[in-house]
């Protein structure tokens, strides 16, 4: 398996272990929920940058053709991140339409969510890509 | 030579060669001449172009 490829398999299981998180464990938080969701993305991104170097991923060491699936599961991602951004704030400004105020932890969900998405659609693109085509 | 030699020679991963022998990946320019050159011969004669045979 290919550095790219366990980087990937690393990221999928940062993003299942903090979206079990949030999903388990901040309903039993009562007090402060949105604080828990960001702490939650924080440790997610610095699984994803510790996952790269312990992977021993250097991006300066790929050939063209993991370059090129970079680029193109990038990409992906980026529109992945922006579909979820733009019907996340669309349900939570038509959720909260009566008081013209988003709650934090709504906005803190939308921000862990938007993320985690944009890093799952990057890592199921990159092997699907490895395994079908480039 | 193995794959695995070829990769090497050329600055690449024994996976993507296997990529390039299954079609899967079409090598950049820079790439198909270097592994034409390893074999001494031309870039037509270790690459087809196949565009009629898909129209």
């Amino acid at each position: 398996m290919l550095p790219q490829q366990k980087e990937a398999v690393v990221n999928l299981c940062g993003a299942v272990l903090f979206s079990a998180l949030v999903g388990v464990l901040i309903p039993l938080i009562d007090s402060f929920e949105w604080e828990a969701v960001l702490l939650a993305l924080v440790g997610f991104i610095i699984v994803v940058w510790a996952g790269r170097a312990i992977v021993g991923l250097r991006t300066k060491a790929l050939d063209e053709r993991d370059i090129s699936i970079r680029y193109k599961t990038g990409i992906a991602a980026m529109h992945g991140f922006g579909a979820v951004v733009m019907v996340g704030a669309v349900v939570l400004i038509f959720l909260n339409r009566s008081d013209l105020l988003v709650p934090a932890l709504h906005v803190a969900l939308l921000a862990f969510v938007s993320w985690i998405a944009m890093y799952v659609v990057w890592s199921v693109t990159v092997l699907v890509l490895y395994r079908k085509a480039a | 030579m193995t794959q695995e030699e070829l990769a090497q020679r050329v600055g690449v991963t024994r996976q993507t060669i296997i990529a390039l022998e299954a079609r899967r990946y079409v090598p950049s320019l820079v790439l198909a001449m270097r592994i034409a050159r390893v074999f001494g011969k031309s870039v037509e004669e270790v690459f087809i172009l196949e565009t009629e045979e898909r129209a």
